[in-house]
């Protein structure tokens, strides 16, 4: 399997408090990776370290690798600007900025100096199946949306960016059952071209959108494997606990 | 672990107990048709027959409540296996059950109470099938996969069993045209108690399925 993204060894402290465990772990491309375990297992502060959102974090240190196309992106020569462009976040809580929808899109892609803005805008839209719902108020300010149509407004805006990869920081945890299958079925859609990878308490929601999933628990990587198998027969008797709620 | 998750692995070890009740009717279903057949008791075929809604009325609640499960808990891993293994389990007990209905109908539906030859095949392979239904119910319980796979050897005995039956009633058929019927159905019959044997394979397949999540074929 060919991996957009592997950690190696990858150590984090929070302080004295190691959060991370010498992960090692691949990202596939063009599938979706679920990571899943109870709160504070560490699943986020993985998910961060792949586009060093950490770094904006006070006292994290992080030791070991985060290779992107083989490149560590943790090496001192390495641009976050760009890496952060290359691999896009989705967080938990819709965070439109308070400005027209129109411009919610084209603020990444003004700031990098990129032409035809408004193609890059109803393009985006329309991969964040977001247009048809938007497309007669794009000056309306975007924080008029519903939570669903802003968190894929969120969405639209991380893929004006032309990212290779989209992680998902709980994206659905603050949505209803609808507008949490439309984010769903976005992400399938979106596997044709990118490479996903979804922090989610909801096991229901690894299990049916992601190929792979990840169980972290304390700080450790227990069990990744195939989502069916992980779902199905795990190996690991902690993460099997943790799946039928045995855990506690 | 919370009181909601407690009430939920109780109702999975339920399940457990309300298909062990249905095996345990099921297996006594048989061994009443083939005792009624033997002994020509028409009362205690109608037993049998009368008895049989009962099973179909386990088996719905089973169906029933893994369906709730399904619906409420959204089952992972060993509980999701379990639920799926005891709706398959259901499935084969309820049709056993079927079956000792259809033997039981043979004395029930013949007129003429005499046996046209001495029932030596019939009686070891219905022994055998309960036996063998009684240790896969045990499996069962016990989540043990090894007996289960073990339960299933005993189908080769059956099996052999019939081969036999069927060569005698071949022979009554050619032979003694006038006793068609009678051979007939005691044809029916130890076809139907070899079938019993496949269904039990079938519920110890979905044992080992249950236990180590691995899809073997055991007959």
């Amino acid at each position: 399997m060919s991996y957009k993204i592997e950690s190696k060894n990858l150590n984090l402290w929070y302080g004295d408090k190691q959060a991370l465990k010498n992960i090692n772990m691949g990202i596939p491309e063009k599938k979706i990776t679920a990571l899943i375990g109870p709160s504070g297992c560490g699943k986020s502060t993985f998910i961060r370290c792949l586009n060093r959102m950490n770094d904006l974090v006070d006292k994290a240190m992080v030791e070991g690798e985060v290779l992107y196309e083989g490149t560590n992106i943790y090496s001192k020569d390495i641009d976050v600007v760009e890496i952060r462009k290359k691999i896009g976040m989705v967080f938990q809580k819709p965070n439109p900025f308070p400005m027209s929808i129109y411009d919610n899109i084209a603020y990444g892609p003004r700031i990098h100096g990129l032409k035809n803005v408004d193609k890059i805008v109803e393009r985006s839209l329309k991969d964040a199946a977001l247009w048809e719902e938007v497309q007669d108020r794009l000056d309306k300010p975007a924080l008029g949306l519903s939570g669903g149509q802003q968190q894929r407004l969120c969405i639209a805006r991380t893929l004006a960016m032309r990212p290779d990869v989209i992680l998902f920081d709980e994206p659905c945890s603050a949505l209803d059952p609808i507008s949490t299958a439309k984010i769903e079925s976005l992400m399938d859609q979106l596997k044709e071209m990118y490479t996903q990878v979804i922090v989610t308490h909801n096991m229901q929601q690894a299990a049916r959108v992601s190929d792979v999933t990840a169980f972290f628990l304390l700080g450790e990587l227990i069990e990744v494997g195939e989502t069916k198998n992980i779902f199905e027969k795990p190996k690991e008797k902690g993460t099997e606990d943790y799946i039928t709620g045995r855990f506690g | 672990m919370s009181p909601v998750r407690e009430k939920y692995h109780r109702e999975l070890e339920e399940l457990v107990a309300l298909a062990e009740d249905l095996g345990k009717k099921a297996g006594l279903a048989v061994d009443k048709s083939v005792n009624a057949l033997i002994d020509w008791d028409t009362d205690l075929a109608k037993e049998v027959v009368n008895g049989d809604q009962v099973i179909d009325d386990i088996n719905q609640k089973l169906e029933n409540r893994c369906m709730k499960l399904l619906a409420l808990q959204q089952p992972m891993a060993k509980d999701l296996r379990m639920i799926i293994a005891l709706l398959k389990i259901g499935i084969d007990l309820e049709r056993i059950g079927d079956l000792a209905v259809d033997m039981a109908r043979v004395t029930i539906q013949c007129q003429e109470k005499t046996h046209i030859t001495k029932l030596e095949y019939i009686p070891r392979m219905a022994q055998i099938d309960i036996e063998m239904l009684g240790k896969a119910l045990d499996a069962m319980k016990n989540y043990d996969a090894d007996l289960a796979r073990q339960t299933t050897k005993w189908d080769y005995e059956v099996d052999g069993l019939y081969v036999k039956a069927r060569a005698k009633l071949m022979n009554i058929l050619v032979g003694k045209p006038k006793l068609t019927d009678h051979a007939g159905s005691l044809m029916m019959v130890n076809r139907h108690l070899e079938r019993i044997g496949d269904h039990i394979c079938n519920i110890c397949e979905a044992i080992v399925y249950m236990v180590e999540a691995k899809r073997e074929h055991l007959n």
